[in-house]
């Protein structure tokens, strides 16, 4: 994949540059020369552009209607340190790009951005031997509460069944009183929705007192342990869980199922 | 007083005349002279408009001046300018003044009606009448029935008035441009109708001729247009512009009371001291610091914004705080319904005097919920905190903050948050509005 990157200022261009070293990506920086962008734009064909909005030489908005007039699939991303909205843009810009950047950058936004760019569904990684965590693009997810983390290693361990409200209740607050459970599994349900979706990765459908895990995009340790595609199992499972007790006897008797077919 | 000069001039002209006729024309000063105070009441409550909204037009005032400028083209002044010997000619130069006028308003009016915002077929349709009018304004004069060409031209400011009026998205005062057709058509029409009744011998005794024939016509026909249509609009805009300038106030008090010098300043010290122990944390509490700036930024700029965004603003304000505080802060979020509109910063404000005055970070359930749920078409909105509580009745001398939110709340949405608090039993705001109520509110206010 190819991309380029127009700022005027070294200072950004750094600090994209220790986020795309290591990764397979071929990039451009270009300060704001208009002829030096187009003319690579033309030989080079990239697949993105990050660009800037307010440069002495150039307006950035301008300069996507150019690069989108010659490359009409070239995909952009406004990075910028003020607000612009989708509405301030032209149709045509809009139409090509991908997203906002804002300054200082977000690294999992730009993760996100570029697989979009790469057109590439991005997969999460979880891990459930031991203690339970997610990954995405190599960077953990950091949920903005514990609860809402036992939640979904909870609709993890559910395997895309449907997780009722009464269901996650008397496995998560076994000790608290009704009315209080069910506010505190609304609270872990919006801070799981919004932590899915700032990663914009929307894998799990949130319903009426349920949910379900769309498991497409997911690749688990212990899903794959069931199917015998790996033998990772060392006797704990999402050890933090008090709940996760329940699933130890069936990944035992799995482990010496396989034992014997060995 | 219109009433007794009225009274005494019938009175004076009945004792020296008997005729049918002349009392006729008696009745009609009676009337003349009601209409010209009913017009000099309505210049007197322009011009307070006038001057409440600096935006505003002079809408009466070019009425009068129309109509003084339509009365020097009547036949008593042109015989005063002793033109009678070619009396003739003069009628035809009016005349074809007239149509000569009418053509440049169609045109005009055409053009002005693209600064209404009305749609493209409307436009055409008004495009359509126009043309339609002055053809037959033309034949009608050409056949001596001016009477319906004078009925033409008030149906047309009346259809225009009306929707000035009616149309929330026309505002009085900001698309006033259009006035000046309006008036042209209506005091030329009126002046066409004088002339034509004068002329017909219907009220040739009438002593004072057609000027004040035509003012009693013209005041009293727009004193009807004026208190059916205008007056409102010119009401909604007095009303809108002083909410405005009220709103603008407060707004300034919220953005002041948003800078907050210690607290950025506490902020950048906690996030340095995290870079000497971990970058990653550094690089976390960076970004969680330019977000909530630009929140504060973006408030600035917009009265209300979606609730799932005002509660973006509060996690990120509560992780910042979480950041510098010892013992992290129990925030529930308790969302059923989130598809509606707050005004910006409002909740924060009250998320943050509970978490300066609760401390609920003392006690060892300590919480503060935001709640929202929806029932029967009513949103109920709560922020509660099991902390220490106040006596609501201080709110006065101690948070100009929670003063500002309750009074954004009010001017935007129509509903005043409740307070509910004592003493030891923790504090708890709610707020109930009904489910359109908020976005309806906005719109009229911004439109």
């Amino acid at each position: 994949m190819k991309i380029i990157i127009v700022d005027d200022e070294l200072h950004a261009l750094q600090l994209f540059l220790s986020d795309l070293i290591g990764l397979d990506i071929e990039y451009r920086f270009f300060k704001d020369d208009k002829n030096a962008i187009l003319k690579y734009v033309v030989y080079e064909n990239p697949d993105g552009v990050f660009l800037d909005v307010n440069m002495p030489g150039i307006n950035g908005i301008d300069l996507a209607s150019e690069l989108i007039a010659i490359k009409p699939s070239i995909k952009i991303v406004f990075a910028t340190g003020m607000n612009i909205s989708e509405n301030a843009l032209p149709n045509d810009v809009a139409a090509n790009t991908v997203g906002f950047l804002y300054k200082p950058y977000d690294k999992d936004k730009l993760y996100y951005y570029l697989s979009e760019i790469a057109n590439k569904t991005r997969k999460m990684t979880v891990k459930t031997f031991g203690s339970f965590d997610c990954f995405i693009d190599d960077r953990i997810v950091r949920f903005s509460s514990a609860k809402s983390k036992e939640l979904f290693a909870l609709l993890i361990a559910y395997r895309g069944k449907t997780l009722t409200m009464n269901d996650a209740i008397s496995q998560i607050w076994p000790d608290t009183d009704v009315d209080k459970s069910k506010i505190l599994y609304r609270d872990a349900v919006w801070r799981l929705r919004k932590t899915l979706s700032e990663l914009h990765f929307d894998c799990v459908d949130f319903r009426r007192a349920c949910l379900v895990l769309n498991k497409s995009n997911l690749i688990c340790d212990s899903w794959d342990y069931a199917e015998g595609k790996n033998k990772n199992y060392n006797g704990e499972f999402m050890k933090n869980y008090d709940w996760s007790i329940a699933y130890l006897p069936i990944l035992d008797k799995l482990n010496s199922n396989t034992d014997t077919t060995t | 007083m219109a009433l007794v000069v009225g009274v005494i001039s019938v009175a004076i002209l009945s004792s020296t005349n008997t005729s049918s006729t002349v009392y006729f024309s008696g009745f009609l000063i009676y009337f003349s002279i009601i209409a010209l105070f009913l017009f000099t009441l309505i210049i007197i409550v322009d011009c307070y408009a006038m001057f409440a909204i600096k935006t505003s037009t002079y809408h009466s005032l070019l009425m009068a001046l129309c109509i003084m400028v339509c009365c020097l083209l009547s036949e008593d002044y042109l015989s005063l300018l002793d033109l009678s010997s070619a009396y003739g000619t003069v009628s035809n130069i009016v005349q074809y003044g007239v149509y000569t006028l009418f053509l440049a308003i169609v045109v005009i009016f055409f053009d002005f009606s693209y600064k209404l915002g009305m749609s493209k077929k409307r436009k055409l349709s008004y495009f359509a009448v126009c043309v339609l009018s002055f053809v037959l304004f033309a034949a009608l004069y050409r056949v001596k029935l001016h009477i319906l060409a004078y009925c033409l031209g008030l149906a047309m400011t009346v259809e225009l008035s009306y929707y000035t009026s009616h149309n929330p998205n026309v505002h009085c005062f900001n698309s006033h441009s259009f006035r000046p057709t309006q008036f042209i058509t209506f005091a030329l029409s009126g002046l066409i109708l004088t002339n034509t009744i004068y002329s017909s011998g219907f009220v040739e005794n009438y002593p004072f001729g057609t000027t004040s024939f035509y003012l009693f016509t013209s005041t009293l026909v727009y004193a009807f247009i004026y208190f059916s249509f205008i007056r409102k609009a010119t009401k909604r805009d007095l009303a809108n512009a002083q909410y405005r300038a009220k709103y603008e106030q407060v707004k300034s008090g919220m953005l002041q009371a948003q800078i907050k010098p210690h607290f950025v300043f506490n902020v950048l010290l906690s996030i340095k001291n995290l870079y000497h122990s971990d970058t990653e944390l550094g690089d976390e509490a960076i970004d969680l610091f330019s977000k909530h700036l630009r929140a504060q930024v973006e408030a600035a700029g917009a009265d209300m914004v979606p609730f799932e965004k005002e509660l973006d603003t509060i996690r990120v304000f509560t992780d910042l705080e979480n950041i510098r505080q010892d013992k992290e802060l129990n925030l529930i979020f308790d969302i059923e319904y989130s598809d509606f509109q707050i005004p910006a910063l409002s909740l924060q404000t009250f998320i943050e005097n509970a978490i300066k005055y609760s401390r609920i970070n003392e006690k060892e359930d300590g919480y503060i919920r935001i709640s929202s749920r929806c029932e029967n078409g009513e949103i109920l909105l709560e922020i509660s905190d099991n902390g220490v509580g106040f006596d609501p009745s201080e709110i006065r001398d101690t948070s100009y903050g929670i003063r500002n939110s309750v009074e954004r709340f009010r001017l935007l949405t129509g509903v005043t948050p409740e307070i509910i608090s004592s003493p030891g039993n923790g504090t708890s705001i709610m707020i109930r509005f009904n489910k359109s109520s908020s976005e309806k509110h906005h719109e009229n206010n911004n439109s």
